[in-house]
């Protein structure tokens, strides 16, 4: 943490997170989606949101939020909220053009967009309806109509329809290099954006009235609706945009916002402050009035001043976490603790075969994947995590139905049968002669290219190539170099470490092998045709257990073929102050930490 | 008194006894005559703090040679079981986050330290003598433009050049290497231009150009042993400011990287578990304090041993 | 003078140019690519729109001449990484919270350190000389990182005396919140009263050999006027050439300090801009810094001819 070097694996996740949002999958949507579809209820005034799910504010940690009458007791009289903002870039702060997971936190918790990720009683990721009221989708699945709260912008003027189409197009414009991803399912999106077609009322998003969003789709696409959770769901709002005299968006006072809160300070690379917007549509349930981010780069400062109780949430450490534990256990502290959704697993220069010329082989992938003690990895280096054995996180389901075991999977397996240097060196070897490669073991030289230079990463560098030069008795050379993303689009490396964060389907953590853009260097362009195949057809599969067996097919394909060697999930841990009540601690959610409706406990 | 004075009275000049006769003569010094160097040695060794800083110096290098091998253990490669052991009878300082022996990888850190710190120096040592004499000894438009040159590099601020060469060439010891010598040579370049320029008007350079030698035998034969007392002290000063330099760059991640092992980078590693493992941090970070000030106190010592001024 | 001035003027513009010269191709040398990891995911069209929008999809050289008369405009062109940021707009931002820190760090370092320096000269080799030697060594051989963080954890942690992190800022931008720039202060200082008290204790008895002290205290003048017009008024001339060197350094060098205390700085902050690549940033502030620098190095070199007489006598050249 304390290289000043921006921190990669930040930028990295904050990447992904972007990407993310536009495959995301939230999880316990997926049972209610297209037929839990409401009935199309006129829009009312009442303030109870008539969500998809029941509550508008279900506690993380199983405690209900103040009930309205009683809350003023309940509250403590400074209503003040101190987190951490995160490490990477914060420069964007709206919706349209946010990169980064800090952005989107803040983003998030500004705005209004149609729905808001929040954590149901299980933890699990779910949404609730934020700026729309209500929506329908049509029996064929190509028609969403939102119907519209009555929401006001912190300026007095009301949030229309007419606001949500224009972010849309904002999204969908070259010229402003924003993520687009977003849209490829919405009718014209992606002829317009190519500029084959000009009209705007061709693509398939129309404002029919003030309060009414209709997208239209060009095929049936059961996950589109959690698009909309993030980015081009949020509305924007034209005239204050085009009147800004900066890239909107990076000066705050040239904002308006829809949401629970509105920055009203912001010192950059250093803090931002929200307050409570009184004109969001439900400023009666928003309780806290403060929330200050400020960016720490220090842990050990990080702890003084969660220590000092100057700092509300904090994440899990090593270093500190035998403390906070025990704190935790006396009741001093409140410990939260998930599996998350963040594979980190090896990935090999398939494309070219790499410097060395030998990751075609999939008999040398494997062996190399194989050689890795996962839970030895995770105990050593992290101290926390899951170790993986397969490379979708056993946080996904196939519908409802659970898809991976979290301890087990294909690669323990194989490590099983391959349990020796003996059979690892064997399997390498037999690699070599498949390529008609003349080189002895003590011969091979692999290029080891890191993600980040962060120090655990370094260790676990380090820990891994001695791993392998121990074991396969090849040699590895690291390579040190601040171009380490390049490098990886390039495919000028052997062994790469990498990791990406998906949604709650399986598929989307497959369908990274087979995807245009720059995603496909992830897996080091590892390809199959019968995964390809298997891939353009899964998602149509109507039975679970049908589709959970192919999607299981394909997974063992990959690990089987060394496609990428999975090493472990990053898991979910923060410490919080007791008397902070009603956070959500999210999966998915453009908020990692989703604050609207929480509150200060009076002591 | 009465009785002093009788015996004063009582005195003859047969009580008193020639010795022998004053041959010593007139012109003889005072003391033993004294070279320059033996007479900075004489002083320094009178210097209780400087020699006590040499000897810290001297066990630390006896330490930088034999200290890896002490225990006698492998201290690369990672042995899980340890992670972050105590300090025992088996791991004297603990073991660290890979489980590998401290006090080994301890000794390794401060010897890769101490030899990028004494590189560097020997660079800014060499580059800035043979700049500074040469731009003293051409003088005129030569000097003119070499100082020109010379200025423009002082005024980049020096973390910024660093930083810039670390991110341009990679990490890597070499880098390192350029990055932090590559202003440095510019003061030690000023001094020897300015000592040199006094020696120069000196009638044995004089007599030496008149007799035709080459410039370059100059500068070698007459000009820098002249000089050596300034060297001396640039190099004690310079050598604790690269040890700070190398750890401050690899602490913040832009020096060395492992599997490289420094004392920035232990002090890096270190520092991040300084809540529940602090012998980790403790311990690099009290070498590379200690040896600072040793080099430190060393260099004063040095600055009053060398500098006539001082002699008595 | 004036044509002293003048050449030194000229010869300023060209250090700069050259400077500017070679920062643009160190950083245009540098791996990396700044825009990478915004643009992976973009179609093309959208990725070629970024790197058009910042100048990227042209080659180095017509970049430079671009860049060059740019600067000539003094546009440094908007930050790569940081959209909307410009060299102007952060160093409005954040020049003003480094130079109060740096500022500080300087008044209170030095004053602390002058006043020790004369105690030690004065006290001369008894236990107080010795207690400030000691104490002046060991603060130059503690890194600020690890002085930082013992002050922050014990008088903000443990003993909860003042703020953990912070800056004043807004209308306290320049004197209020005190207590939020003691710690910070405190940390950096010591260097600064380290280095002064020994420079000044060895200049002081540098002085004292002097001939002329000898010559002053033979005429029988009052021993308060030999200490400040003749010892403490020559012994100052290194102080005050240094100082205003220090004064331009101390902008740039209190980054681990920025970093421990979250301070809104400009010196931690252009280590990240360095790390992420940000071209048009590292380029602005290199060019500044060192125009910093070479003019506090020209206005040292008129201030040593003011304050040291012999110079002057001997023509001003150093």
């Amino acid at each position: 943490m304390k290289q000043i070097t921006l921190n990669k694996w930040k930028r990295l996740s904050a990447l992904l997170l972007a990407l993310v949002m536009a495959f995301a999958l939230v999880s316990c949507g997926s049972t209610s989606d297209g037929s839990a579809a409401p009935s199309a209820s006129a829009p009312a005034s009442d303030a109870e949101p008539a969500a998809p799910t029941d509550s508008a504010a279900p506690a993380q940690e199983g405690d209900a939020a103040p009930a309205q009458e009683s809350a003023s007791s309940d509250l403590a009289a400074d209503q003040t909220l101190n987190l951490l903002l995160s490490t990477s870039t914060v420069n964007v702060l709206e919706p349209n053009g946010a990169s980064w997971v800090g952005e989107a936190q803040i983003y998030a918790e500004t705005q209004a967009g149609l729905l808001r990720i929040v954590t149901d009683e299980d933890g699990n990721d779910s949404y609730v309806a934020d700026g729309a009221e209500d929506y329908v989708i049509s029996d064929d699945g190509l028609t969403y109509t939102f119907y519209l709260r009555d929401n006001t912008w912190s300026d007095g003027v009301p949030v229309t329809a007419q606001d949500y189409v224009y972010s849309f197009f904002r999204n969908l414009d070259p010229e402003n290099g924003f993520s687009t991803t977003q849209y490829v399912d919405v009718k014209n999106a992606q002829a317009y954006y190519d500029g084959e077609i000009t009209d705007p009322a061709e693509v398939g998003i129309s404002a029919p009235d003030d309060h009414t969003v209709v997208y239209t789709l060009e095929h049936p696409n059961s996950e589109f609706i959690y698009y909309l959770a993030y980015r081009s769901g949020f509305p924007a709002r034209q005239d204050v945009i085009e009147a800004a005299t900066s890239q909107y968006g990076t000066d705050y006072t040239e904002m308006v916002f829809s949401g629970p809160f509105k920055i009203t300070s912001w010192v950059k690379d250093n803090s931002v402050t929200l307050e409570k917007n009184e004109t969001y549509w439900d400023a009666d349930n928003v309780y806290l009035n403060t929330v200050k981010f400020q960016l720490v780069p220090e842990i050990s400062t990080q702890a003084t001043l969660f220590d000092a109780q100057q700092l509300d949430v904090v994440e899990y450490n090593d270093d500190y976490g035998e403390d906070w534990l025990a704190q935790a256990d006396a009741g001093q502290i409140r410990y939260i603790s998930k599996p998350g959704a963040y594979s980190n697993f090896l990935m090999f220069a398939c494309e070219n075969g790499g410097n060395s010329g030998l990751m075609g082989s999939a008999k040398i992938r494997l062996a190399l994947s194989l050689a890795i003690d996962r839970q030895e990895l995770v105990d050593v280096i992290w101290g926390r995590n899951e170790a993986a054995y397969t490379y979708v996180p056993p946080a996904c389901l196939v519908g409802t139905t659970e898809f991976n075991v979290t301890g087990e999977g294909l690669v323990k397996e194989l490590q099983a049968q391959y349990a020796t240097d003996e059979q690892l060196q064997a399997l390498f070897q037999e690699g070599l002669t498949e390529l008609n490669s003349s080189l002895a073991l003590s011969d091979v030289y692999l290029d080891f290219v890191r993600q980040s230079n962060t120090l655990a990463e370094q260790n676990e560098v380090e820990y891994l190539a001695q791993t392998w030069e121990r074991r396969l008795g090849i040699h590895i050379n690291v390579v040190n170099t601040p171009d380490d993303e390049e490098r990886q689009q390039q495919m000028d490396y052997d062994i790469g470490l990498n990791s990406w964060e998906g949604g709650a389907s399986p598929y989307d953590y497959l369908f990274v092998v087979n995807v245009p853009f720059g995603l496909k260097y992830l897996t080091g362009v590892y390809t199959n045709e019968e995964v390809n195949g298997l891939l353009a057809n899964v998602t149509a599969i109507p039975d679970e257990t049908e589709q959970a067996n192919v999607y299981h097919q394909i997974e063992n394909i990959i690990l089987e073929e060394g496609g990428v060697g999975p090493l472990y999930f990053t898991d979910i841990r923060y410490f919080v102050q007791t008397d902070v009540q009603g956070l959500h601690f999210t999966n998915f959610g453009a908020a990692a930490i989703e604050f609207s409706h929480a509150y200060i406990a009076a002591e | 008194m009465a009785q002093a004075k009788n015996t004063a009275e009582a005195l003859r000049p047969e009580d008193f006894v020639i010795l022998r006769e004053r041959s010593a003569p007139s012109d003889l010094l005072v003391r033993e005559p004294v070279g320059y160097w033996k007479d900075a040695w004489r002083r320094l060794r009178r210097n209780k703090v400087a020699m006590t800083s040499l000897v810290v110096l001297g066990l630390f290098l006896i330490m930088i040679i034999i200290g890896p091998y002490l225990r006698g253990y492998d201290y690369i490669t990672a042995a899980p079981q340890y992670k972050n052991a105590d300090m025992s009878a088996q791991f004297w300082l603990g073991a660290d986050a890979l489980g590998r022996d401290l006090f080994s990888r301890l000794w390794v850190g401060t010897r890769v330290s101490f030899v990028i710190a004494i590189v560097c120096t020997a660079v800014q040592v060499v580059v800035g003598c043979l700049y500074g004499s040469v731009m003293a000894y051409f003088g005129g438009i030569v000097d003119e433009i070499m100082m020109r040159i010379l200025e423009v590099i002082t005024a980049i601020p020096s973390l910024l050049i660093t930083i810039l060469i670390m991110i341009a060439l990679g990490n890597s010891a070499f880098s390192l290497l350029v990055a932090l010598c590559i202003a440095s040579w510019c003061p030690t370049a000023r001094v020897v231009r300015g000592q040199i320029m006094q020696l120069r008007e000196s009638e044995y350079v004089m007599a030496a150009e008149a007799m035709g030698e080459r410039p370059m035998r100059i500068i070698l034969r007459h000009l820098l042993p002249n000089i050596m007392g300034i060297l001396i002290l640039d190099v004690a000063t310079s050598i604790p400011g690269y040890i700070f330099q190398e750890a401050g760059l690899s602490f913040i991640g832009l020096g060395l990287q492992t599997p490289a092992i420094s004392l920035g980078l232990l002090i890096s590693n270190g520092q991040a578990v300084m809540n529940s493992h602090v012998n980790q941090l403790i311990f690099p970070a009290a070498v590379l304090c200690i040896m600072v000030l040793a080099f430190n106190l060393l260099g004063d010592g040095l600055r009053n041993a060398l500098d006539p001024k001082f002699r008595k | 003078m004036i044509k002293f001035v003048l050449r030194r003027f000229l010869e300023l513009l060209l250090a700069l140019f050259l400077i500017a010269t070679a920062t643009f191709f160190l950083t245009a040398a540098a791996p990396g690519d700044p825009l990478l990891s915004r643009t992976l995911a973009l179609p093309e069209a959208s990725r070629d729109a970024m790197y058009a929008k910042y100048g990227l999809d042209k080659p180095v050289l017509e970049r430079y001449v671009i860049t060059m008369k740019g600067m000539l405009h003094g546009d440094f062109g908007e930050s790569v990484v940081y959209q909307g940021q410009t060299l102007q707009t952060i160093l409005r931002d954040k020049l003003p919270v480094s130079a109060r820190l740096g500022l500080q760090q300087l008044i209170f370092g030095v004053l602390v350190g002058l006043l020790l320096g004369v105690i030690a000269a004065v006290k001369r080799e008894t236990w107080i000389d010795r207690c400030i030697v000691v104490f002046a060594v060991l603060m130059m051989s503690v890194p600020e990182l690890v002085l930082g963080l013992i002050f922050q954890k014990y008088f903000a942690g443990t003993l909860k005396l003042l703020p953990v992190i912070g800056w004043p800022t807004g209308k306290d931008l320049w004197f209020g919140g005190w207590k939020y720039t003691i710690l910070p202060t405190l940390s950096g200082g010591l260097l600064y009263i380290a280095t002064y008290s020994r420079l000044l204790k060895t200049s002081i008895l540098d002085v004292l050999d002097q001939d002329y002290i000898l010559t002053a205290r033979s005429k029988g003048l009052s021993e308060p006027r030999i200490v400040w017009s003749h010892i403490m008024r020559n012994s100052m001339i290194p102080i005050v050439t240094r100082l205003p060197v220090t004064l331009a350094m101390c902008l740039t060098g209190s980054f681990m300090i920025e970093k421990i205390f979250a301070i809104p700085g400009i010196a931690a902050y252009f280590v990240e801009a360095v790390s992420a690549n940000d071209l048009s940033i590292v380029l602005g502030e290199t060019v500044f810094l060192a125009a910093l620098f070479i003019t506090v190095i020209f206005l040292t070199d008129i201030l040593y001819t003011i304050v040291d007489p012999r110079i002057r006598i001997q023509g001003g050249k150093r």
